[in-house]
């Protein structure tokens, strides 16, 4: 909100940048974190029963999709989640994908 | 002859310099003397007053010392609006502070006239006829209605005096004479806000500043094609907090998200994933009125598509869960 951010920014923005290579845990915590949490642990329904973002670290789930399936509800959307077609390149989908699939958690 | 190109190049640049500091120095800041009002004292004006300093203007945000301990932007306690020196990087031009508006005679600006405090609010010039460094935010504030801006005053002769002296902004050459250009003397009386939700929303958007945070700037100017994209982060005790993109696109921005989703954000602070916001101003914003942020929401619909992914914010875990 506040102006005097703008301000502190002007040398902290520049820290912001990098020229590293994206890794897909970059490309997740960028695309995807802000719905589904930065530990993949899920978020908050749009509104009163309406599905929450989905708990990708749920090993039901894994076992129920083939990367294929990921893979297309990235790049198309699903139900309320949007689509990413025209935010990131196959490559980037691709490793999105194997970053996804290392969120699975197993049951303690 | 080579002599006399230099000469006239000489020439030409002392001209270009004499004239620079003759249009900065001569005819800048545009200002005018200060008006003859006077704000009122009902209670509903100094009502309506506390509401917009405190939940839209951010006066309280600014004029006062925060929690950086805390998410949120919560003032501490015995320093409402009794001002704030601004921590600033070292190649800040100066020194940055937001003076005691309290109605502490000697501190704050128990002396200043109605007429003294409108001018600086909406025009940017304060009462010795310095020019305001533009972070306070006059070049929206100059929309303001007559009635809105007198109830503000209204407020702050009603707040708790504190006797504290914070000085003022001391802003160094030549970023001090760039400033003077943006004073701007308010012509006619400006409008009431709009009714219509996105109207009323894209001027509260202004109002409350939304685009200084999320909009990502580059020696000090907005980077054009990017308004409202997100992208600056803010580092702190906290870690790194970083802007998102509210635009509305779908996936880079807050298209895809629902009302409630935004209400939630601007209100308890809570993303969609249920993370605590840092840096953002909720604990303001919880006290605004349902349909202020309906329309900043309805506004938001309208920020045109921006298909950036702005970076990521890094929360130290000790900071995460707390309110």
């Amino acid at each position: 909100m506040w102006r005097r951010r703008a301000i502190w920014l002007v040398l902290a923005a520049a820290a912001c940048r990098s020229g590293e290579p994206e890794t897909g845990r970059d490309l997740y915590l960028k695309a995807c974190a802000r719905c589904h949490g930065a530990e993949g642990q899920g978020g908050m329904p749009s509104k009163p029963g309406a599905p929450p973002p989905r708990d990708l670290t749920s090993p039901d789930w894994h076992d129920k999709v083939t990367d294929d399936q990921v893979r297309e509800q990235i790049r198309h959307g699903k139900g309320e989640m949007p689509a990413f077609s025209d935010v990131l390149t196959d490559s980037k989908i691709d490793a999105l994908v194997v970053y996804v699939r290392s969120l699975r958690k197993e049951p303690k | 002859m080579i002599k006399k190109i230099l000469l006239g190049v000489l020439v030409l640049l002392v001209l270009a310099i004499g004239g620079l500091f003759t249009y900065f120095y001569g005819f800048l800041p545009k200002s005018r003397p200060a008006p003859d009002v006077k704000a009122p004292s009902t209670p509903e004006a100094v009502e309506r007053g506390r509401y917009l300093a405190h939940h839209v203007l951010g006066c309280a945000g600014c004029h006062s010392d925060i929690d950086e301990e805390r998410p949120g932007d919560h003032v501490v306690e015995g320093t409402l609006l009794s001002g704030r020196v601004f921590q600033v990087p070292e190649d800040f031009p100066g020194t940055l502070v937001a003076p005691n508006i309290t109605p502490d005679e000697e501190t704050g600006v128990g002396k200043w006239t109605d007429g003294e405090l409108m001018r600086a609010i909406r025009e940017g010039i304060s009462r010795d006829g310095r020019t305001l460094f533009p972070q306070m935010n006059y070049g929206a504030f100059q929309h303001l209605p007559d009635d809105d801006v007198l109830s503000v005053i209204a407020y702050l002769r009603t707040v708790k005096p504190v006797t504290r002296d914070v000085g003022h902004s001391e802003i160094t050459f030549p970023v001090s004479m760039f400033i003077r250009a943006a004073p701007k003397p308010v012509e006619a009386p400006p409008p009431a806000l709009p009714s219509e939700p996105v109207a009323r929303g894209e001027l509260l958007l202004k109002l409350m500043g939304c685009a200084d945070c999320h909009t990502p700037l580059e020696r000090g100017h907005a980077v054009e094609g990017m308004h409202m994209a997100g992208g600056f982060c803010f580092e702190g005790a906290f870690g790194k907090a970083c802007s998102p993109n509210i635009t509305s696109h779908k996936a880079s921005g807050v298209g895809s998200m629902s009302d409630d989703d935004l209400m939630r954000a601007l209100r308890e602070g809570k993303g969609k994933d249920g993370r605590t916001l840092w840096v953002m101003p909720w604990a303001m914003y919880a006290g605004a009125k349902e349909e202020d942020l309906r329309a900043v929401i309805a506004a938001l619909r309208q920020v045109p598509e921006n298909a950036a992914l702005a970076p990521v914010s890094e929360i130290k875990a000790d900071y995460k869960s707390r309110k």
